[in-house]
């Protein structure tokens, strides 16, 4: 089971020197990052509405599995999903 | 370790350009500059099985500095792929082997063993051998794949290529084929599978991409990538994604520092022409010549002894001796077959080529220039261009394939590249949305001219041979065209020529066999044999027909603007004929060139030059600029410019860039002040100049096309009959539809019968001076439906409709054609009788069985303009009266005039006229005016039509068939012309000027 969020929920994040999260600030609750597990990238959909970001699943100091991503375009980071 | 003299810079290895054909968005030039950028020491292009773009390539690498290498992704039998690179010659020549392999008759890993010296063999990417066993069989077949490349390629020159492009799984992937490596004992190198050079290039990359799988965007698939990371990527852009392997990126730097191969330019090696024995080309050649002196010259024997040693060193000293034998062994060899060929362009201008047989024209005897053709000065191979009888061409190239082998000889390669309208529709299919859909309208005009000039797919040049002495797989890959049995270079005339590979252009000419079976056509119905190459070109009737322009059927000179010409420029003799098809040129029309030379001619202004440093290049031509060559010659004598700089001013203003064009002014400018002449005049000679443009013909290509002219005028005015016979018989064909032809001829008093199921052979025939049209001008029937017909016919004659239906078998539309284009008229003149009467017939291929025809009711046949209608259509051509004829006295008593009263009218007088439209022209050269050929009855009428009336014409006019046209007379010495004030469409039925009827 996991939750999903199909519009994503804004989160603030701390990049590393590779970009990637190091600390994610949800709901007012700071997280810090101990893994990336996986990282890719899309771009889609550039003839109708780009979609173009870049995607990580990390592993929470809390021992928490959430998949994170930021817009390209607008360099802001979303909240996909919490793995249970 | 070895240390790359490139230091760390990271070095793409796998890079498509946009000569992957629909597999990369960018040009070699745009990776090249982009690379350079980057700071890149080097790159790899390795398009998809060819190396189309090796040549562009190599010239990008070197004007911006940067080594290049040379390789392709080679696709295996199975769909798998590597990376091949080419270390050194020896790799370039297995590289050139393997994709002619591949693209003649695949590869499989197998066969590549033998056949790798001087490569090195990077494992692919994600299409690669390795990927693909990875992620199908698995780990231990990954191994298995490896090791097998391994004992191909050896250790040293086999490295696992790994990838990451920010997918999902490619972190991991990375980690086993590592692990992969270390146990094979092998190792990595870091590639980016490169599509674009920039990102921005990614939406353009899946546009072709889904062009070339037939797939709109949005309906996915494997072949999506599925992000923008395919870029061009520098080293310290991929170093946080190999942070665990920085000797991935260092191994392909020290790749790139082993791949030291170079495009080797003068490639040409041609195969030597047997000779008898004890014979060796310059004293063959020599021989030849000799030989051909005395019938063939008549000039002096003291001059034309001296141009012959003249040339003959300095072929020689080109060492193209053997060369000018191999095109000479082809002549040769059309002349045994009765193929007429004869040299176009610069050839003709040499003596030599001449006492071949290879060109028409004695150069003695029109002055014209060797040096043109060949020199000291400039010693390149030159190009030869040979026109062949257009329905006998493949036969030749048959014969050149089979003297030198088929690994010898191939065609170069031409590429289709995007053109607006191409790029739209393939848009608009794969977009899925049409373009006019909001938002995407301006996505796809931005994408449609970033497409603009990207090839799109290959083809074979219209007859550019390739001939070598090495098998040409050893050059430069091959790989079959589309038409069975043919193959091309992977190369087009461009790349060609830079290299040095000198191809022979053989061009069909469908006008050389016209006159070839016209010949045949007299000497069959009148046992007259006529040498048509051994007219001398001073009969006065010819001319005397030329200055009229009654030239319909005349090579050249048939056209519109040359039938106004001719009877304002008088040709008398045959430089005439040379300066009359040099004038309708973009070069010297756009130039306005034209005009004053037809005035100066006519003696009603005296002829000018700008300086008198021109008189020697333009006094021939009354002061304008008529030739290709005047360019060179003006340049020379006015601004002091090298023959070879002079060459590279014509081709800039041919086609060269503004910049370049500046530049070049500049120094002509320069040049010319530095030897005495005002700027100004120097600035104005340059305008002109640069007006005309450079595309005109060059003074012995118009030499040779003006021998062409001649013998076909020469026919037409002595074998009419003939050479309309065989006009008719290699349509399409010429400025006129065969219509036009059959008026015409018939107008000049030749008898021309009409198709006759009974008489009618195939094609069209001559008999006692009678031209019958045959049967093969009916639309549908084609050659083998014209053969099934006459040797039905021939077994025994056909007793009615149904007899001729069930022996023919021929499908009932192509029976109603024959029908509706008068072929049964001699039996049946009732046309829709007789359709209905087929009708009724229940006859096809596989049932015999006739149904006995009920009796017809009596149908009302259509009127006479209906009949012509249906004729035309069936076959295009016909004997009937004009439909106008038939409107005459009508049009007579409301005060029309005709093309043959028109002329009797005075200039400026307003007149009314109708006529059937035969052609309608907008030619560029013309600045919006356009040019409408009316006919009717007694002949034909040129309009002119100015740009606010031609205005959105030809969208009023379409479909058309008849025009009425207001407008007043032109008269210019013999040629009148209309000029319209007002047209439109003109019906029998409502000869009046209806407001409905407007256009």
């Amino acid at each position: 089971m996991s939750h999903f969020w199909p519009a994503a929920l804004p989160i603030e994040v701390d990049g590393d020197e590779t970009a990637a999260p190091a600390r994610i600030t949800w709901r007012c609750r700071s997280l810090r990052i101990a893994r990336v597990l996986e990282r890719w990238r899309i771009d889609e959909a550039w003839w109708q509405r780009r979609i173009w970001r870049e995607y990580f699943v990390v592993y929470t100091e809390d021992g928490l599995i959430l998949a994170v991503y930021r817009d390209l375009g607008t360099r802001r980071w979303w909240l996909q999903r919490i793995y249970d | 370790m070895t240390i790359a003299p490139f230091g760390e810079s990271y070095v793409e290895l796998h890079c498509h350009s946009w000569y992957s054909l629909l597999d990369g968005a960018s040009s070699p030039e745009a990776l090249v500059a982009r690379a350079a950028a980057l700071g890149m020491p080097a790159l790899a292009l390795t398009d998809r099985d060819n190396l189309h773009g090796a040549v562009a390539f190599d010239a990008a690498t070197r004007a911006a500095g940067i080594q290049p290498i040379y390789g392709a992704d080679v696709t295996l039998a199975d769909g798998a792929r590597l990376t091949l690179l080419a270390r050194d010659a020896a790799g370039w020549r297995s590289l050139c082997t393997l994709i002619t392999r591949q693209r003649h008759a695949g590869l499989t890993l197998d066969e590549l063993e033998g056949h790798c010296a001087g490569l090195t063999c990077l494992s692919g990417g994600r299409d690669g051998l390795i990927w693909r066993a990875l992620d199908g069989a698995g780990d231990a077949a990954a191994l298995d794949a490896a090791r097998r490349l391994c004992a191909i390629f050896g250790d040293a020159a086999t490295w696992i290529e790994v990838q990451h492009h920010l997918h999902p799984g490619d972190a991991g992937r990375l980690h086993r084929l590592a692990m992969l490596a270390r146990r094979v004992g092998i190792g990595i190198v870091a590639t980016n599978q490169v599509a674009y050079a920039r990102r921005a290039e990614h939406p353009l990359h899946e546009v072709v991409s889904a062009i070339r799988q037939h797939t709109p965007l949005d309906e996915g698939g494997r072949w999506r990538a599925g992000n923008s990371e395919y870029y061009l990527k520098s080293g310290r852009q991929l170093m946080p994604l190999f942070r665990a392997y920085p000797e991935a990126l260092r191994a392909a730097s020290q790749i790139a520092a082993s791949c030291r191969h170079t495009l080797a330019y003068g490639l040409q090696d041609l195969p030597a022409v047997p000779l008898p024995a004890g014979w060796h080309a310059e004293a063959f050649l020599r021989a030849l010549c000799e030989a051909a002196i005395t019938h063939r010259v008549t000039a002096d024997p003291q001059m034309l002894r001296r141009q012959l040693d003249h040339e003959l060193a300095i072929i020689a000293a080109a060492g193209l001796s053997n060369y000018l034998l191999i095109v000479w062994d082809i002549v040769r060899e059309a002349r045994v077959r009765g193929i007429r060929c004869q040299g176009r362009g610069s050839a003709a201008s040499s003596l030599v080529a001449y006492l071949l047989g290879i060109s028409p024209i004695d150069p003695l005897a029109h002055q014209l220039v060797f040096e043109r053709f060949l020199s000291h000065e400039r010693p390149d191979m030159p190009d030869i261009d040979l026109d062949i009888a257009a329905d006998r061409r493949d036969e030749l190239i048959r014969y050149v394939v089979e003297r030198y082998g088929t690994a010898h000889v191939a065609l170069a390669c031409t590429f289709s590249t995007f053109g607006e309208r191409s790029a739209r529709r393939d848009l608009s299919r794969v977009l899925a949305t049409p373009p006019a859909a909001p938002g995407l309208q301006s996505l796809a005009e931005a994408l449609m001219e970033r497409l603009a000039g990207a090839p799109r797919h290959v083809g074979q040049h219209s007859g550019g041979i390739v001939i070598t002495a090495l098998p040409l797989a050893e050059r430069v890959p091959t790989q079959p065209a589309a038409m069975p049995g043919r193959t091309v270079i992977q190369w087009d005339k461009d790349a060609l020529e830079q290299v040095g590979l000198v191809k022979i252009d053989l061009l069909g000419l469908r006008m050389l066999g016209a006159l070839e079976e016209a010949v045949r056509w007299v000497e069959q119905d009148t046992g007259v044999a006529i040498a048509l190459d051994q007219l001398d070109h001073a009969d006065p009737s010819v001319y005397d027909q030329l200055c009229a322009g009654d030239t319909i059927g005349v090579f050249q000179v048939e056209s519109r603007a040359q039938a106004q010409l001719l009877p304002r420029l008088l040709p008398r003799t045959f430089a005439d004929i040379i300066v009359a098809i040099s004038l309708i040129r973009p070069g010297p029309l756009q130039g306005q060139m034209v005009q004053p030379y037809l005035r100066r001619r006519a003696g009603l202004e005296p002829v000018r030059v700008a300086h008198p440093r021109l008189d020697a290049a333009l006094r021939e031509t009354l002061g304008v600029i008529v030739f290709q060559e005047q360019v060179i010659t003006v340049a020379r004598d006015l601004a002091g410019f090298s023959p070879g700089a002079g060459e590279r001013l014509r081709r800039a203003l041919g086609s060269g860039t503004a910049a370049a064009r500046a530049a070049l002014r500049e120094q002509f400018i320069a040049g010319a002040t530095a030897l005495g002449v005002a700027e100004p005049i120097a600035a104005e000679v340059f305008r002109s100049l640069e007006s005309f443009g450079g595309y005109a013909f060059p003074r012995s290509h118009a030499a040779a096309f003006a021998v062409i002219v001649y013998q076909s005028a020469w026919l037409r005015r002595h074998h009419p009959a003939a050479l309309l016979t065989a006009l008719l018989n290699h349509q399409p064909m010429g400025f006129w539809p065969p219509d036009v032809l059959v008026r015409d001829a018939r107008r000049r008093g030749i008898a021309v019968a009409p198709i006759d199921i009974d008489h009618s052979a195939g094609r069209s025939t001559l008999r006692d001076g009678t031209v019958r049209l045959g049967l093969r001008h009916v639309v549908g029937l084609g050659h083998d439906g014209a053969e099934r017909l006459v040797a039905a016919r021939a077994a025994r004659p056909f007793t009615d409709l149904a007899d001729c239906c069930r022996r023919s078998r021929l499908p009932r539309q192509v029976i109603a054609g024959l029908i509706r284009a008068g072929a049964f008229d001699q039996r049946e003149p009732r046309r829709r009788q007789l359709l209905w009467h087929l009708g009724t017939l229940s006859y096809d291929e596989d049932a015999l069985d006739l149904e006995s025809p009920t009796s017809a009711p009596e149908l009302d046949e259509p009127d006479a303009a209906e009949l012509y209608r249906w004729q035309m259509a069936a076959s295009g051509v016909s004997v009937a009266a004009h439909p106008l004829a038939r409107q005459r006295v009508v049009l007579a008593a409301r005060g029309y005039c005709s093309s043959a009263t028109l002329a009797q009218h005075r200039a400026g007088d307003p007149v009314r006229l109708v006529g059937t439209l035969v052609v309608h022209q907008a030619p560029p050269t013309a600045r919006g005016t356009q040019f409408l050929t009316l006919e009717d009855e007694f002949g034909m009428v040129n309009v002119i039509v100015r740009p606010t009336l031609a205005q959105g014409l030809r969208e009023r006019l379409a479909g058309a068939t008849t025009l009425l046209v207001v407008g007043t007379v032109q008269r210019e010495r013999a040629t009148v012309t209309l000029l319209a004030q007002y047209i439109r469409r003109w019906s029998a039925a409502c000869p009046g000027t209806s407001p409905a009827s407007r256009v």
